[in-house]
């Protein structure tokens, strides 16, 4: 049986503003085997992001659990948190450009996760070396800085950096969002290349629904904080269930024949996503969703398995 | 070695931004003089000896001359070296206020950006705030009052209200990038505080620091000369240059010399450390594609 | 062919930095047609936006530098135009869409009062005179148009106010006031949720087909501009190096860019994805001669290095500039 890495249990992100309270994760719950990517997909506003933030200890959770290889890490922000903790998980960010000091150089940047776990300074500058070649840079860039570096290059440089520790889990944020399609190419196969090689688990967030058909094993879908169905990849590509997803899939823009045929049948998108603040009653997807029912208004749907590892909340499958 | 080559170019580059506007090379030419001048006041002044207690009537009351270029004034000492003297002064004052307000205005500014929205930002910021609220040469004159008028003292005063500044210039800088991904990475792997603040997030204030630092020369020179000018600052014989306006000023307009070529001196100071920082600003400046 | 709206011929383009001149346009050549709507596809650097910009002759003059080339709309040579003929043009005849709606829209000012601006002075050149209740009419009607829900109300909202989308499609009205010819719209959806920037780009498409205006729609996501344009041009490092119909161009591509191109783009159906196009752009500064592509082409030939190859004809109204076909 698969370990899982990674637990979450219910897990809940509030912010306080003056507009009121923003539910950017409302009460959501899976895990991640280890040496699996799991694919967390959704549009602006659905808690992708801070759903790995939190994980990853930049906010403190609101309420819920976060365990790590059983043991809990919840209850703390990031910098309360145990330093074998800490090495374990890193992540690499969506804007390549605010990732690094533009005041550090390569070589500064790369040596800090080490000098932080106390590698010996001796053998710091082989790691550092090492990192490089993982990502196929050269020698000669450690003394760079990175705004004399394009920016797919300065991603590799922080996929390099969040490798410095040798974690088990990588939460990915958008990485490529901001590049090219050559270069998220090559960045991609990267990925994939280094996580069968040193067995990297994978948190992997973004909005591109092609790109996640190639890279996750799994993939969770969210919508206004809550988590909508969660599938195995082909499963969740060829028979997706939920009705946001059916949606979304519809509204993706694809260039070749067999993709258009893959879809499923044309959803129109309506309305606008609704502001984080007013979150509507019910299950938050009614105001939008073509198969609304009256029980839709009033109660939330829970999560049910329809098949083997095929979740759904929706109360067209749990009336 | 390649490293090398790279400054140069960098060295190149920066020098270009540098001196596109010609201003600035007047600027840099001013600041470099009245650097030379006070290093060298004893060798390069006629009359070293008139910048302490001298007297001589019989050359009182000169007017500029060849002997004199600058003329003489009530006491008979000649106003040029007073004036080379005095540039020391002038340079002095704003070289130890900032000293010591630029380390400590910028600590306090890291600590409340990274520290914001909790307990240390406000009590921080708040204590700036009440500094900056009250109208600084008034502040300046306040506490030379307090204590005995001298150099020293006003040095005291001007440094008690210039910190703010640089807090609020460094705290502006500090809460926006703390939320930067790269703090955040910097937390994510169990950096330190003290690195975060000095070594992450100070590198990217020093480019505004180093502007404002070198406007503020002639700021402190101008408030240092004004509190000199009514009596709070350096006390007679120093021939500090708003002493020496104020010690000449009601002898107007006979003999104007004795308060002419210190104000002179003042404005031609000011001007050249201006025209240097807006020449810093252009070089660190982000270039515009 | 449909009658020729805009011809933008052999058009140059530099800009000056410190360190040296960007010879960033190298001859781009591109024609669109009365009624026609065209994709322009490219990766970031390519330099559509700055062709896009020297339609409209908003480029920053200096560091730009027009070297060479004309652009002719509707057979007048727009760099030759004087300001009042260039005022005409920009208040009634084209109009341009910017990728980042936030940034297009000023925020210290009601939507309302944009809008009403946009609207007052395409009537200035119209030689209209709008008192402010039929300026404020229009702008509502034309708030409908897009789908904008609540027109009054939204009339009085400030930018920020407004969600991206909405922000988008606001300035989509504005656009839509005075491109009465030519719309140019730069990644319209690019910042926008797929859900919205589906709608958006189908409404780009449905006011379009109403007004019977050509659009020229620009974006690095090859699947967004398919669903909307009847032709696809693509550039690189400076040139359009392929122009066909677009279900030639996705189907069969020509040129070795273009394939790599599509190749690269991440399948709905799987697969995973290829490494995608060795190499990376050229340096501006110091071009490869000849053609651009050839340092990353795996067909490359001598005269690839000799001379930029010329637009060819395949027929069918499909172009490619490679000398794999000829020239």
């Amino acid at each position: 049986m698969t370990e899982q890495l990674l637990i979450v249990e219910n897990l809940k992100k509030y912010f306080k503003t003056d507009r009121g309270i923003v539910r950017a994760v409302d009460g959501i719950s899976f895990f991640i085997n280890k040496g699996e990517t799991f694919g967390l997909v959704g549009e602006s506003g659905s808690g992708k992001s801070t759903t790995a933030f939190t994980i990853m200890g930049v906010y403190a959770p609101t309420a819920g659990r976060i365990l790590f290889e059983g043991e809990e890490v919840s209850l703390t922000r990031v910098t309360k948190r145990r330093k074998s903790i800490k090495k374990e998980m890193q992540m690499v960010f969506q804007d390549p450009g605010s990732s690094l000091n533009p005041r550090q150089s390569i070589k500064e940047i790369l040596e800090l996760p080490l000098k932080v776990h106390n590698i010996a300074e001796e053998k710091r500058i082989d790691k550092i070396i090492e990192l490089l070649e993982r990502v196929e840079l050269p020698r000669d860039y450690l003394g760079r800085y990175p705004p004399e570096i394009g920016g797919g290059e300065k991603q590799m440089i922080a996929i390099a950096r969040a490798m410095a520790t040798e974690p088990s889990l990588i939460a990915l944020d958008e990485p490529t969002s901001a590049l090219d399609v050559s270069m998220q190419g090559k960045i991609i196969n990267m990925l994939m290349r280094l996580q069968s090689e040193f067995n990297y688990s994978y948190l992997f967030i973004t909005h591109d629904l092609s790109l996640m058909r190639n890279v996750a094993s799994r993939v969770g879908i969210m919508y206004l904080g809550k988590l909508f169905e969660v599938a195995p990849a082909s499963e969740f590509f060829h028979k997706p269930l939920h009705p946001y997803t059916q949606m979304l899939l519809s509204s993706i823009p694809v260039v070749t024949e067999e993709e258009e045929k893959m879809k499923p049948e044309k959803v129109v998108s309506r309305g606008e996503i609704p502001s984080p603040v007013n979150v509507p009653p019910g299950c938050v997807f009614h105001t939008r969703c073509i198969g609304c029912k009256e029980i839709c208004l009033k109660e939330e749907p829970t999560m049910v398995e329809i098949e083997q590892g095929h979740f759904v909340r929706c109360h067209l499958f749990s009336g | 070695m390649e490293r090398l080559g790279l400054k140069r170019e960098e060295f190149k580059k920066n020098w270009y931004k540098f001196s596109r506007n010609p201003l600035s090379i007047i600027g840099l030419a001013v600041v470099s003089m009245t650097i030379f001048i006070t290093l060298f006041a004893n060798f390069i002044s006629p009359y070293p000896e008139h910048a302490g207690w001298f007297t001589d009537f019989n050359s009182a009351k000169l007017p500029p001359s060849i002997i004199h270029p600058f003329g003489t004034d009530t006491m008979g000492r000649d106003v040029l070296s007073r004036v080379m003297f005095g540039f020391r002064y002038s340079l002095m004052m704003a070289f130890t206020v900032l000293v010591m307000v630029v380390p400590t205005g910028t600590f306090l500014g890291l600590v409340a950006g990274y520290y914001n929205n909790t307990w240390l930002d406000t009590v921080i910021m708040r204590l700036t705030d009440i500094f900056v609220a009250i109208p600084s040469l008034v502040l300046a004159m306040m506490i030379s009052s307090l204590l005995k008028p001298s150099l020293y003292n006003a040095m005291i005063a001007v440094t008690l209200l210039w910190w703010p500044w640089y807090t609020r210039l460094v705290y502006g800088i500090a809460s926006s990038l703390r939320n930067e991904y790269f703090v955040q990475a910097a937390e994510m792997v169990g950096a330190s505080p003290l690195h975060i603040l000095f070594r992450e997030i100070l590198p990217n204030t020093l480019a505004p620091i180093f502007t404002k630092m070198t406007l503020d020369v002639a700021w402190v020179i101008l408030i240092g000369s004004s509190l000199s000018f009514i009596g709070l600052g350096a006390q007679p014989p120093t021939p500090d240059l708003g002493t020496m306006v104020s010690d000449g000023y009601r002898y107007m307009p006979e003999l104007w010399w004795i308060s002419m070529f210190p104000g002179l001196a003042i404005v031609f100071t000011i001007l050249g450390f201006n025209l240097l920082g807006d020449g810093i600003r252009d070089m660190l400046a982000a270039e515009v594609y | 062919m449909t009658e020729k709206l805009l011809d933008i011929q052999d058009l140059y383009v530099n800009y000056k930095i410190y360190e040296g001149t960007l010879k960033v346009l190298n001859g781009v050549n591109l024609k669109v047609g009365k009624g026609e709507k065209v994709g322009l596809i490219g990766e970031t650097g390519c330099g559509k936006t700055t062709t896009m910009k020297s339609i409209l002759r908003i480029l920053p003059i200096p560091p730009a530098i027009i070297s060479k080339g004309e652009i002719f709309f509707e057979g007048e040579d727009i760099f030759k135009m004087d300001s009042r003929s260039l005022n005409a043009l920009r208040r009634l005849d084209i109009s341009m869409i910017f990728q980042d709606p936030t940034a297009s829209l000023n925020p210290v000012f009601k939507i309302g009062e944009q809008l009403g601006d946009v609207i007052k002075y395409a009537a200035i050149e119209a030689s209209e005179e709008l008192s402010k209740e039929e300026v404020k009419k229009r702008s509502m009607g034309i708030l409908k148009e897009v789908a904008l829900p609540d027109a009054e109300r939204l009339l009085d909202n400030y930018p920020i106010q407004l969600s991206g989308g909405m922000r988008q499609r606001v300035c989509i009205a504005m656009a839509l006031v005075s491109a009465n010819k030519l719309l140019i719209a730069d990644e319209p959806s690019t910042n926008l949720d797929v859900t919205i920037g589906d709608q958006v780009l189908r409404l780009i498409g449905n006011l379009v087909e109403e007004k019977g205006t050509s659009v020229i729609l620009i974006s690095h996501a090859l699947g967004a501009v398919k669903g909307l344009v009847d032709r696809v041009a693509v550039m690189y490092a400076g040139n359009v190096i392929e122009d066909a119909e677009k279900e030639d161009l996705f189907s069969d591509p020509q040129h070795p860019y273009t394939r790599g191109l599509i190749k690269s783009v991440p399948k709905l159906t799987g697969g995973g994805i290829p490494e995608g196009i060795t190499g990376r752009l050229p340096n501006y500064i110091d071009p490869p001669t000849g053609c651009r592509f050839s340092p990353r082409c795996e067909h490359v030939m001598p005269i690839c290095k000799e001379r930029f190859p010329p637009l060819i004809d395949l027929g069918d109204n499909n172009k490619v500039a490679c000398f794999l076909y000829g020239g």
